[in-house]
């Protein structure tokens, strides 16, 4: 576990929103979009855009790394932890990242549009973490000619991008939404507002999903600064809610000594599979909530990023098979936990 | 339980995503796994709009070739291309194929006028 990287860090609202990230896509004007150019094309673009990135990189903060010389357990293991998308890391011919030391920005060349620039920042910040991006853009906008048009703005190979090509998201921790069964009427409330919510489940049979991502639908029309506030204020209502939904299940007895139960189990388990771990580990995030045990509020990001499959075959080899992956998972939690509570 | 991708090997990853309350399933193994990536915490930029994408082009397909099949002068596809591969060819492909996406374009975002920031440098100059 590497203190430096941005998902060691703790942020607002940590204990329900896992974290913010914005995300924007941008094209050179000169050259035909991603699928229109063969890998080695690919490559003539990326150059372009890796020497202007050299130029504004003056605290020397990037790395430069050629897709194609990353095998694939490592590039699944970057999808995992977030700082490529799985179709990037799967098909990794003509491409190239850039990233910074503690992951938090990281710039996909090849992607779906020649640039896919994102920051990632722990827990509810969307205006810093917005602002670090658009600084980015702009002075990259100094150095390289952009498709754009007034009429539709950031011109992107897929025109559901057009506009402002952003993508601004909060990945939620909603645990106690879901038990008391509100998640359906959530996701249909949030459709309406122009947003969009994913559950993600993890790996394992029979997982419990209590993390959603939650973004911005619409490009075309609307501000970056709107959709941002937009998708801020359902974001803390969600948060509200959640807050008391988690304060009126601790109040059932029963639940209560689950969620103690939770914390046993993972304090001591030496084998835990992917679907008991995301239960438990729900549970044990809502006791922290209610300070019941010593947990950091960002522990979710920690164990998420690091207990996925390729991720744990990044640290042991032997992971590939589910029962190591098991054994190794169990590890790392017990540690984690043990830490937290010296 | 088999992977569901090679049907060869002992599926031991399950990977289970919902978008709008609709869920998916895939049961895996690491080999597939790492070869065809997985849902968890991840999302295409475009939200899986592939089939939206086909009726959004499909929509401009309906104005047909006239005479002769219009090509951008810049990257030289046709709009059928471009409606085939779900996938705009450059830039200038906005402008020579506006009218065969403008009713689709309003569909999707409802406004198609951007509104929003604008490069400041070089990106703001005319990008003929």
């Amino acid at each position: 576990m590497n203190n430096n990287k941005w998902y060691a860090q703790v942020g607002e609202q940590n204990d329900i929103v896992v974290s913010t990230r914005i995300r924007l896509a941008r094209n050179l004007a000169q050259y035909p979009f991603p699928a229109y150019l063969t890998p080695s094309e690919q490559k003539q673009v990326n150059t372009v855009i890796i020497n202007a990135f050299k130029e504004i990189d003056t605290e020397k903060n990037l790395r430069f790394i050629d897709m194609e010389k990353v095998d694939q357990t490592a590039a699944v293991s970057m999808a995992e932890k977030r700082i490529t998308s799985p179709e990037f890391s799967l098909n990794r011919a003509g491409k190239s990242l850039i990233v910074t030391n503690d992951d938090s920005v990281s710039i996909m060349l090849g992607e779906e549009d020649h640039i896919r620039l994102q920051v990632m920042r722990a827990g509810l910040d969307l205006e810093t973490t917005f602002s670090i991006a658009s600084g980015i853009d702009d002075k990259l906008s100094e150095k390289l000619t952009f498709a754009f048009s007034e009429e539709l703005g950031y011109l992107t190979q897929c025109p559901t991008n057009l506009g402002t090509a952003m993508r601004a998201s909060v990945l939620l921790h909603l645990p106690a939404i879901r038990q008391r069964g509100m998640m359906n009427r959530l996701a249909s409330t949030v459709s309406k507002l122009g947003l969009t919510i994913r559950g993600a489940y993890g790996e394992g049979s029979d997982t419990k999903g209590d993390f959603y991502q939650l973004s911005n639908q619409v490009t075309l029309g609307i501000s970056e600064e709107n959709a941002i506030q937009n998708l801020k204020s359902i974001t803390l209502q969600i948060i509200n809610q959640e807050r008391a939904a988690r304060r009126e299940l601790m109040e059932n007895e029963r639940f209560e000594d689950n969620v103690w139960r939770a914390y046993g189990i993972l304090t001591n388990a030496r084998i835990l599979n992917s679907s008991e771990f995301m239960s438990l580990v729900s549970l044990v995030m809502i006791g922290a909530s209610q300070e019941l045990f010593p947990i950091e509020k960002n522990l979710i990001n920690k164990l998420l990023f690091e207990t996925q499959p390729a991720t744990l075959a990044t640290i042991e080899q032997n992971a590939r098979y589910a029962a190591e992956r098991d054994r190794l998972r169990a590890r790392i939690v017990r540690s984690t936990l043990k830490k937290c509570a010296e | 339980m088999l992977c569901q991708n090679c049907m060869k090997n002992e599926a031991n990853t399950h990977i289970k995503q919902s978008i709008n309350g609709e869920t998916q399933e895939s049961y895996l193994c690491f080999e597939c796994y790492t070869k065809l990536g997985h849902g968890s915490f991840n999302e295409n930029f475009s939200f899986g709009f592939s089939e939206l994408l086909n009726h959004f082009f499909g929509d401009g397909l309906l104005l047909g070739p006239k005479e002769q099949v219009l090509r951008c002068p810049k990257c030289s596809n046709t709009y059928e291309t471009i409606a085939k591969n779900g996938k705009v060819g450059c830039e200038k492909c906005y402008e020579t194929f506006y009218e065969n996406m403008k009713f689709s374009l309003q569909k999707i975002h409802g406004k198609v006028k951007h509104v929003g920031k604008k490069p400041v440098g070089k990106g703001g100059a005319d990008n003929e």
